[in-house]
């Protein structure tokens, strides 16, 4: 009964928040579009038409064309599958090692708990991008390792955060009591622990994915990330920056994909706040 | 610190020495006497153990190692030659976006729920939300194509140095900001504020004499993450303004698998942010003397 309350009112506390309310909407609309992106992509994502390089937006081509005539729409789409995917694995993957990292820490406590926590905090001052970089550049740049090494590095505050949700639900009674059945540590952490923080955990989950997006387009704007012919928004921006010269400034190539990729981390960021105020207080 | 520094190197080393494919196996095969002599000059014909002592020696003396890539050069000529620019770039940057941060989040707060405050929140959101290589290309499509007003490329002059500071500091400007007002708005609200405008200070006193030196805190903790991520913005930037700071050779050496020269970077890099962070708990304990180290 107080359960169900508690449900409705986050829901209604959420419902409320028009920025987040703007944000979920727009994170919506753009899933859609990726998951149907080769049903209703008006191209196809390699047909090149060299009779229509270099077109600005019209009706035609709505975002315009590339140095090769492909539509810079379609193009826009198929990104946006990637770009999402990438962010959606590294967060999933920063989920895993964060959860795992900081429930063991926050329930073991002491001084198991002092030396992991200390790691992180170590681990929060580095310059973490340079070490994807440095495992990008030895292991090779291919998309799996760009979401593990991401991911990777991803996981610390949300160690941080379920490791201070743990140490303040392990001496609640019914974890006493799940002990006295004769229930093992291991036990206790997924079936009794975790479940109370799947809040949290689904509000750090939503604010990681943006980030990771963010760090992905840095990557592929290097030339670091995605590589072609697969494309994402990075990847497209940094493509379109070469065709910005004093000469001819093709500026759709660039801000398109740009816009995109900021509407987006703008949304899924208003939608990670709107959840965390309404699961909290 | 030592320790951290000692691992880092430790895992570069080896990460970079299992990785497929040395540095010469790439557009031609060359003869196999001068592979020979080439592999002899970088120690990598030596067992793996004896690599890593003689790396780690050099390390000690404060030496990098040659480049893989720049035959003739070493990574302290290329590391000395542009991280000077990087430094400066990254320096202006940070004072831009402590200043004005600082400032605009004072004003918001004092001028609690007016136009002026939710004009700068606004402005401010918008400036986390952008990435800063767009940020970056719009500006260059503006102020340098469309309205010729600053040279696009190099570094030197002043003209050219505005738009990358400017792209640099604009997200940690707008993060400090809002943490500025947030913070102020809390040390506004404490009975030692009360006090002083009892005695009769004016309300600018209080604000700059009273309650800046409490609301403050949270900013300087916040500059150690702030430049590790100024260290990475710049290599964006360096990329689209073309400057020829480390960044630029950073990236280029990923591409072209200079190992020494990445790995040179990162040591370097790290070690700044863990003297960094140092400097940042030091001028903690100097603002809050409730603060020990």
């Amino acid at each position: 009964m107080g359960e169900q309350r508690y449900k409705r009112t986050t829901l209604k506390r959420f419902m409320e928040n028009k920025p987040a309310m703007a944000g979920w909407a727009f994170v919506v609309f753009i899933g859609i579009i990726v998951l149907l992106t080769p049903v209703i992509a008006p191209y196809s994502y390699e047909e090149q038409n060299l009779e229509e390089q270099y077109q600005g937006p019209s009706l035609k081509h709505w975002m315009g064309t590339d140095s090769k005539g492909r539509d810079l729409m379609t193009r826009v789409m198929y990104g946006g599958r990637i770009s999402l995917a990438v962010g959606l694995a590294g967060a999933a993957v920063s989920l895993i090692i964060g959860v795992t990292y900081g429930s063991i820490a926050g329930f073991k406590g002491g001084r198991t708990d002092n030396i992991m926590m200390r790691a992180v905090d170590i681990l929060y001052g580095l310059p973490f991008i340079f070490f994807v970089i440095l495992v990008m550049t030895v292991v090779g740049r291919s998309i799996y390792v760009l979401f593990i090494a991401l991911g990777a590095v991803q996981w610390l505050t949300m160690a941080r955060i379920v490791r201070g949700q743990t140490i303040m639900l392990k001496e609640r009674e019914f974890v006493e009591a799940a002990r006295a059945l004769g229930a093992s540590n291991a036990r206790i952490i997924v079936y009794h622990l975790l479940p109370n923080l799947i809040g949290p955990i689904i509000v750090y989950a939503t604010l990681t994915i943006p980030s990771v997006m963010l760090e992905e387009a840095f990557l592929s704007f290097l030339g670091l990330g995605v590589q072609p012919p697969a494309s994402s928004w990075g990847s497209l921006a940094a493509d379109g920056m070469i065709h910005i010269t004093p000469v001819k400034t093709d500026w759709w190539l660039v801000v398109f994909p740009g816009m995109t990729l900021a509407a987006t981390l703008f949304a899924l960021n208003l939608l990670g706040d709107g959840l965390r105020d309404a699961l909290e207080t | 610190m030592a320790i951290v520094l000692l691992i880092i190197a430790t895992a570069s080393f080896f990460l970079m020495r299992f990785a497929p494919g040395g540095p010469f196996d790439k557009e031609r095969t060359l003869p196999e006497a001068i592979e020979k002599n080439l592999r002899a000059k970088y120690h990598l014909d030596r067992p793996l153990a004896v690599q890593y002592i003689i790396y780690m020696g050099g390390l000690i003396r404060g030496d990098l190692g040659p480049s893989f890539k720049y035959r003739n050069r070493s990574v302290n000529t290329i590391i000395a030659q542009s991280f000077p620019i990087s430094l400066t770039l990254g320096i202006y940057a940070l004072s831009l976006a402590f200043i004005v941060g600082v400032s605009a989040g004072t004003f918001a707060a004092v001028n609690k729920h007016s136009a002026l405050d939710y004009t700068t929140m606004s402005i401010t959101l918008l400036g986390i939300s952008l990435p800063n290589f767009f940020l970056g290309l719009i500006l260059l499509l503006l102020f340098c194509f469309e309205l010729p007003l600053f040279p696009a490329a190099g570094w030197g002059r002043p003209g050219q140095m505005v738009l990358p500071i400017l792209t640099l500091a604009a997200p940690f400007t707008a993060y400090i900001a809002r943490l500025m007002r947030a913070s102020m708005l809390d040390v506004l609200s404490q009975p030692y504020i009360r006090t002083a405008r009892a005695k009769g200070l004016s309300e600018f006193q209080v604000v700059s004499r009273h309650a800046l030196k409490n609301a403050i805190t949270p900013i300087v903790s916040f500059m150690g993450p702030a430049a590790a991520a100024v260290l990475t913005g710049s290599i964006v930037i360096e990329k689209i303004f073309a400057i020829p700071g480390l960044g630029t050779h950073f990236v280029n050496a990923a591409l072209n698998r200079d190992y020494t020269l990445v790995m040179g970077t990162v040591l370097l890099y790290s070690f700044l942010l863990v003297l960094f962070n140092l400097a940042v708990d030091i001028a903690y304990s100097f603002i809050d003397p409730r603060v020990r180290l």
